[in-house]
């Protein structure tokens, strides 16, 4: 016979298993065509290739939109609200350096995703037509609503790893470039995980 | 040394000219959660060989696949085709493609079908990233130009696509392929790859170009005020 007590906070956690534990392992945010500005140390604007020294920065763009939201790879169908990107990736012979931080707005609602790159853990790569990076985040958050395009994101308001790509950059001669795109993947969470875990354990415990 | 106005027009001329002289069109079909499974050099299903993979990786789409098309930056709302097929193999030695081919099909919604088909180039390695948690996100990638970009028809999926389809005769459109997301299992398999498919209009490789809209009244411009800085000569 199970405690009272126990009782309770298998109820409890029951209640909360149906929305955890149909969670899915890991968020893809799609987002195209945003701008990016190469400046050089000096801070003339300017992109030297694969082994570029400077900063990409992110620049309003009135075509940038959401493109995607998937979990688990599925397409959840948003809307594809207007995205505002900002913030900068500093570059030493084209791996990604300290002080690199991005923060990407998605419209109606306003929800603002920001996180930061480790330094070391990315680095330019070159790919038909263009340049591409792709780079090891630290921890994100999420602020401000807990959907974006209408896919509600909650069990990844905040995580503490995940992957960065962006592709499609074929800068001019100044190193602009205004039809960019952007994904962003971010793992669940381990607390949601165990948590659905322990409600799944417990709920096999309770039919016994 | 040329009167002020003269001047003038030779700027304005020059301004309008790299419109005039770069004019370029991108589509790009951004495939998600596709399937990879990779093959040995005998064709057979095996497991993936990693950044020195010798064999095969076959394309192909699930029921969660889904497909997005954009022109230059902008999303087509137009575009409003179900995805009905994905078709595709590269082959690959010590990691390096050897090529192949690939085929995009989208159904409308009077059920009849869009096709776009088009040669993977040889010669570029299979990529990883560096950083361990974007490897376990994003897995391994491959780049590669296409070429003989062909679609059977001016309208895809509902978006007009007629300059890409006049564009693209005789030697077809080229373009890119990038391949993302390719994390197979033990078994070779991979159930959430992403690929981007770049079709450009300027680089046909098979004469002129076509004048988009935009460039074609640049160029009318152009032709105009350089017969206009011509005028006072014969004056």
């Amino acid at each position: 016979m199970i405690h009272s007590s126990l009782k309770l906070s298998i109820l409890a956690l029951l209640a909360i298993t149906p929305a955890v534990a149909s969670a899915a392992a890991y968020l893809q945010v799609d987002v195209n065509s945003t701008t990016v500005q190469s400046n050089l140390v000096t801070g003339a604007p300017g992109f030297t290739g694969l082994l570029d020294t400077g900063t990409l920065n992110f620049q309003a763009d009135a075509t940038c939109d959401l493109d995607d939201v998937l979990f688990d790879g599925v397409s959840q169908t948003p809307t594809h609200v207007p995205v505002l990107v900002s913030g900068s990736i500093n570059l030493v012979a084209g791996v990604v350096s300290t002080g690199s931080s991005i923060s990407i707005s998605f419209n109606t609602p306003t929800s603002t995703l920001s996180f930061s790159l480790l330094p070391g853990q990315g680095a330019l790569g070159s790919e038909t037509g263009g340049f591409n990076l792709i780079a090891d985040m630290d921890t994100s958050t999420f602020t401000g609503g807990v959907t974006i395009g209408g896919v509600n994101i909650t069990p990844w308001l905040v995580a503490n790893d995940g992957g960065f790509f962006l592709h499609h950059y074929d800068p001019d001669g100044s190193g602009f470039a205004n039809d960019v795109n952007l994904e962003v993947i971010v793992p669940e969470p381990a607390s949601f995980s165990l948590l659905g875990l322990a409600g799944t354990l417990l709920a096999a415990r309770r039919k016994r | 040394m040329l009167p002020n106005y003269r001047n003038i027009i030779f700027a304005a001329a020059l301004a309008f000219a790299p419109t005039t002289l770069l004019a370029d069109s991108q589509l790009v079909m951004d495939a998600n959660s596709l399937t990879i499974q990779a093959t040995n050099s005998l064709g057979q299903n095996s497991a993936f060989g990693g950044l020195t993979h010798t064999g095969g990786l076959i394309f192909s789409m699930d029921s969660d696949s889904t497909i997005g098309l954009s022109i230059d930056g902008t999303n087509q709302v137009s575009f409003t085709a179900s995805f009905y097929s994905f078709s595709g193999q590269i082959s690959f030695l010590n990691g390096q493609s050897q090529g192949g081919t690939m085929t995009v099909q989208v159904k409308n919604t009077d059920n009849s079908l869009d096709t776009y088909h088009f040669n993977i180039a040889a010669g570029n390695f299979l990529s990883r990233p560096i950083g361990s948690s974007s490897f376990r996100s994003f897995g391994f990638q491959l780049s590669e130009d296409t070429s003989a970009g062909f679609f059977n028809d001016a309208n895809y999926g509902g978006t007009n696509i007629t300059p890409f389809f006049n564009g693209q005769d005789p030697l077809g459109l080229n373009g890119a392929f990038f391949q993302l997301i390719c994390s197979p299992d033990a078994t070779g398999f991979s159930n959430d790859a992403d690929v981007d498919i770049v079709a450009n209009l300027a680089e046909t490789g098979n004469g002129p170009v076509v004048p988009l809209p935009s460039s074609a009244l640049a160029g009318f411009t152009l032709l105009s005020l350089l017969a206009l800085s011509r005028r006072p000569k014969s004056i």
